[in-house]
């Protein structure tokens, strides 16, 4: 307390609480007109800082939330066209049952072929001018025909990803291999009669391809004198030493007649005359026998060696059959197929079909060609690749269901971050509001003080400047 | 008789003293700095009267100026740091308004930046949306300009502040030297130089609120908080404000070395230029300089989707294309290496090439003698006249630093088995590996029973083992460690032979790409200068998101997007933190200075109280004295003429 009070003193003080109130109401008075406590850094450096990060989180979440809808967009694109395929794959099994009954394979065949028109509509669909099952690529058409005529993927391997969460990636559109090219190779299916099968190694041919076996030399084991006939090119049997055999019963009556079998087939006479006995086995396989050196009297079995070769190009190259359970055979294309060859019995063309290997279009093609051409089958040959083809739309569609469930498992969660985006969104937004909003009650009471206050020191000086010694002196 | 009259007489004029003081402290009531005087009245010497001691009267002892020397310095004192916090506070509020509230909301564009970045991994190939996230970075980089230019704009208006308070202050000495000399000048002729005195505390003020003074009452010195003289007697030794290099000013005097001035607005002024400023502009520049390498090293290492690159030429230049890059760079580098993978458009065959580079050894004209010499079918150029790198392919070839491998390993034509490894993928880590590929025995891929792949460190270390034989679909990918894929066509292979791969996670491990502006986004080297590279602005399709040209790719767009989470500026610093740090770090400059300006401003209002209570003009107690002096010349008066009247009886009686 000052011991003397000059009236200076009290002009001083009505400025300071002047200045002073004034400050403190011009700040109130923002805090009104913005309703924000914090309008600059220096208001609240702490609550700043943390105002800053706040509402980077929102403009984040808000811009994460835009991209999620149009992610959404792509991926229910995708959605879209992969039921459709779906639908496809249900309308292509309902061909493949009624195909068995058909008496018109050629209508099926083309209404497979609407099918595989609209199979790649949809492969090829655009959204906003991007290919949905291009990969990376949107803006190459994913599948074109190739100069075969089958369609072939141009697109990328993988799809486009964004991001809408800190480490979260989705990927808003696919690579159409494997959707529509998918593989998942099996175990080679060789179907025919030559006896081959498919090989231990892992094939690298595609599609399907034929398998020629062809019989190429026969000879008997020593002791019996039977020799190939003059038409041993006509030839049929295949086999290493004693898988087929010979059963020769002399009639002894000049011991150089009697009967001959093949491997337990059906007996037929012969005679030393016979020079190129036509002979067939139990299962259609052909040998051509000639007796005139037969060795008098003989009776008994003889072990036949039927050499042959094997070609899966068409006969350009022909590889000796060594009955060996893993020989490589190289197609057309320089692709690779093995094959067990252990129990070639006949010469013959088998039909080599790579197990979960052919694209979808190339599956739906194979069914269509086989639908077109089913009188160049036997009706069990027909039925066989009908229902192999038939395993390879199933696999297909359940790729198709795959990917669909994937696309909507993403899409879902996309949702489920949208929505959590949007809670905190709300919750940051609400943060926000606590931290740098303005009370307006607390601010108008607030103002109301400094006004009183302010008051106060106006009367007070007022009030102490009329006291004065002037009043008094005469 | 006479005595009397002698003392009445004595009276009056001390009556006369007093009204002239009072009538000087009444009109100087309202004058600032105004020391109130007093009169100091004292009886006069006795004389001996009929061996009594009778008084003489009164007489006036003095004039005194009623003020408390302490409270001065301390009000000078208070007066000085007030200033320099002042200027500082007015200064920092228009820099916290450039920062925060202004155009430039540095915080909001990087939101806006990245933004845009993840909603252009939707449409990557969207024209609308690319110009939108170019957009987003000019409007970065322009915030960048902007605060800078505000900080060059503060720095310019406290130069010509200090040159003006640097007259001022000059000016204000030379007037205080001027009064300290008349206060001498009557202090020695014994004249009372109370209203100079006055004058002279009034100018110190002034002069306190432009720098730290202290006045030596016993030799009239005044003192700079350095200890160097300003007025030492009657002498004064004008301030002068000189350029040190282009933007900084120092104050001397005379040719003596730079004072370290502090307190009052000047003092506010040099801590700005030498401390505040240029902190913050340092930091503003590592935080542009942060995001510029960030941003180039990754977009240098990315394609865009408008082709592939034939030529490309460095943004950022050097004075001398024949010293050190480490001396003539302005962003950092230090010693690794650059991947280049060099593309030959008619085989599609990429080949990859690894640059070492050591910047304290290696000049630019040495990085493109490596890069012509090492690496066929590319030319480098080092202009010494522009200070630039230009890289150019041959006819027919493209170029890039994606760290992609291509798909032929190096040494597949050394193999003697007709099996031929290829290459597929993309790094999932951000390592350098050069991976060896070698195989165990002779055999047939697909085919051979054990036959294996074994995948071993650049030390000869082995890593993993795969099956390539038996059970091996020959093309099927084999991942390896980094993330790229190895495919064997069918065919053989023979025991012991190997090829190698360089799986790049970091095509550019030296940051040469950034310091020199290849394939860069950004030109500058720091917050003024930062700018988006021009061409990418003109042709929005350049900007590099993807790591294979391909429209849909977006992997360097989410190494970008990963920049928004990665601690660029130290642990648990990313840029968004590392610019609220600065918009914080300003409000608590800015806050931190109002409390000390408030708080200053308080005690100077107390001090100032307490001056006034003792120096200060109370006009009842100046009116009370006014009376007690007229009540004093009034009986004087009265005595006088009662002397008067009794003396002219005593000659009536003559």
């Amino acid at each position: 307390m000052l011991d003397r009070v000059p009236s200076s003193y009290f002009t001083s003080l009505a400025m300071q609480q002047t200045r002073m109130r004034g400050a403190s109401l011009g700040r109130l008075q923002e805090q009104l007109a913005t309703g924000m406590r914090v309008n600059r850094p220096s208001d609240d450096p702490a609550t700043m800082a943390s105002l800053l990060a706040h509402q980077s989180t929102v403009s984040r979440m808000e811009s994460e939330v835009e991209t999620i809808q149009f992610a959404k967009t792509y991926l229910e694109g995708g959605v879209s066209g992969l039921l459709e395929v779906e639908d496809l794959m249900v309308a292509v099994k309902r061909i493949v049952g009624d195909s068995k009954q058909s008496s018109e394979p050629d209508v099926l065949a083309q209404e497979l072929g609407h099918i595989m028109d609209r199979l790649g509509e949809v492969a090829n669909r655009q959204i906003d001018g991007r290919y949905i099952f291009a990969g990376i690529a949107t803006n190459r058409q994913p599948f074109e025909l190739n100069e075969d005529g089958v369609m072939e993927y141009g697109g990328a391997i993988t799809g486009t990803h964004t991001r809408v969460a800190t480490s979260i990636n989705v990927y808003v559109n696919t690579g159409g291999q494997e959707i529509f090219a998918s593989r998942d190779r099996a175990e080679t299916r060789i179907s025919g009669t030559t006896g081959a099968a498919a090989g231990s190694g892992v094939d690298t041919a595609e599609q399907w391809n034929t398998l020629q076996v062809r019989h190429t030399a026969t000879s008997f084991a020593a002791g019996s004198g039977v020799q190939s006939g003059s038409s041993v090119d006509q030839d049929s049997i295949i086999g290493p030493p004693g898988a087929h055999v010979l059963t020769i019963v002399n009639n002894n009556t000049d011991g150089q007649s009697g009967t001959v079998s093949l491997n337990g087939g059906a007996a037929i006479p012969f005679t030393s005359a016979d020079t190129d006995l036509r002979l067939s086995g139990p299962h259609g396989e052909l040998l051509h026998l000639d007796f005139s050196s037969l060795t008098s009297g003989f009776s008994g079995t003889v072990d036949i060696t039927a050499d042959g070769t094997m070609s899966i190009d068409g006969g350009v190259t022909e590889v000796p059959i060594t009955f060996e359970d893993n020989q490589q055979l190289v197609g057309p294309d320089g692709r690779i197929t093995f094959v067990d060859s252990t129990q070639i019995r006949r010469e013959g063309d088998d039909t080599v079909e790579y197990v979960g290997v052919p694209t979808l279009f190339e599956t739906l093609e194979m069914m269509r060609e086989t639908l077109a051409n089913k009188s160049d089958y036997s009706e069990t040959e027909w039925v066989d690749r009908i229902n192999h083809l038939a395993d390879e739309v199933d696999r297909h569609a359940d790729v198709i269901y795959t990917h669909i469930g994937r696309l909507s498992l993403a899409s879902e969660n996309l949702d489920a971050v949208q929505f959590r985006h949007e809670d905190v969104m709300l919750q940051t937004k609400e943060a926000i509001s606590n931290l740098a909003s303005a009370d307006i009650a607390e601010v108008v009471l607030q103002m109301q003080n400094e006004q009183n206050s302010l008051n106060y020191a106006y009367a007070s000086t007022a009030r102490l400047f009329d006291t004065s010694l002037l009043d008094f002196i005469r | 008789m006479l005595q009397n009259i002698s003392a009445g007489l004595s009276a009056i004029r001390a009556a006369n003293v007093g009204l002239a003081v009072t009538s000087n402290n009444i009109a100087n009531q309202a004058t600032p700095g105004f020391v109130r005087s007093t009169v100091d009245l004292a009886t006069r010497p006795p004389i001996n009267m009929h061996g009594f001691s009778i008084g003489t009267g009164v007489e006036v002892a003095g004039i005194r100026r009623v003020h408390d020397e302490a409270l001065d310095a301390a009000i000078t004192q208070n007066t000085s740091e007030s200033g320099a916090v002042e200027q500082q506070l007015q200064l920092m509020q228009r820099l916290e308004n450039a920062l925060a509230s202004g155009d430039a909301d540095l915080s909001a564009s990087l939101d806006r930046l990245f933004n845009s970045l993840t909603e252009l991994s939707v449409q990557p190939d969207d024209l609308v949306r690319r110009s939108e996230a170019i957009r987003a970075f000019q409007q970065v980089a322009a915030d960048f300009n902007d605060v800078s230019a505000t900080v060059d704009s503060i720095r310019e208006g406290v130069n010509e502040q200090i040159q003006a308070d640097v007259d001022q202050i000059n000016a204000l000495a030379s007037e205080l030297s001027d009064v300290t000399a008349q206060i001498q000048d009557a202090n020695n002729r014994r004249i009372p130089a109370r209203d100079l005195e006055n004058r002279r505390g009034q100018l110190l003020n002034e002069l306190a609120g432009f720098i730290e003074v202290q006045l030596n009452p016993k030799d009239d010195t005044i003192m700079l908080a350095g200890g160097s003289a300003l007025i030492g007697g009657r002498n004064f030794q004008p301030l002068e404000a000189v350029y040190q290099g282009d933007r900084t000013i120092v104050v001397r005097q005379g040719e003596a070395s730079a004072l370290n001035i502090q307190g009052g607005s000047l003092g506010g002024l040099m801590a700005m230029q030498d401390a505040r400023l240029v902190d913050f502009q340092a930091n503003l520049d590592t935080l542009a300089q942060q995001l510029m390498i960030s941003f180039d090293t990754v977009h240098a290492t990315g394609l865009g989707i408008d082709g592939t690159v034939t030529q490309l030429q460095s943004q950022r230049t050097v004075e001398d294309v024949t010293l050190p890059l480490a001396d003539v760079l302005s962003l950092p580098i230090t010693a690794g290496e650059l991947y280049l993978s060099v593309t030959d458009s008619a085989t599609n065959e990429t080949e990859m090439h690894a640059i070492a580079i050591d910047p304290e050894l290696d000049s630019l004209e040495d990085l493109a003698t490596r890069i012509t010499t090492d690496i066929s079918g590319l030319q480098a150029i080092a202009n010494p006249d522009a200070g630039s790198l230009t890289i150019l392919a041959a006819q027919g070839l493209s170029f890039n630093f994606t760290g992609s491998p291509g798909n032929r390993p190096a040494g597949v034509a050394a193999l003697t088995g007709t099996s031929e490894p290829s290459v597929s993928g993309l790094p999932d880590d951000g390592r350098n590996r050069n991976l060896s590929l070698q195989f165990s025995d002779n055999g047939q891929i697909g085919v051979t029973a054990d036959l294996r792949l074994e995948v071993r460190d650049s030390g000869g270390a082995l890593l993993e083992v795969h099956e390539i034989g038996a059970g091996y679909e020959p093309g099927t990918p084999i991942e390896i460690t980094g993330g790229l894929s190895v495919q064997l066509s069918p065919g053989t292979v023979v025991a012991g032979e190997q090829v190698q791969v360089a799986s790049v996670g970091s095509p550019d491990s030296s940051g040469i790409l950034s310091a020199l502006g290849i394939g860069s986004l950004f030109t500058g080297h720091d917050a003024r200068t930062i700018q988006v590279a021009e061409h990418i602005v003109d042709n929005p399709f350049a900007f590099a998101t993807s790591l294979t040209g391909e429209v849909g790719d977006t992997w360097n767009l989410q190494r970008m997007l990963d920049l928004r989470d990665a601690d660029l500026l130290g642990p648990g610093t990313t840029l968004n933190d590392a610019v609220g740090d600065l918009v914080a770090g300003v409000g608590h400059e800015v806050a931190s200075l109002q409390d000390t300006a408030e708080h200053l401003g308080m005690v100077g209002d107390s001090l100032n109280s307490q001056r006034d209570s003792i120096s200060g003009v109370d006009v009842n107690e100046e009116l009370v004295k006014m009376l007690q002096y007229q009540r004093l010349f009034q009986t004087a008066a009265r005595f006088l003429s009662t002397v008067d009247e009794l003396t002219a009886d005593l000659l009536n009686i003559i």
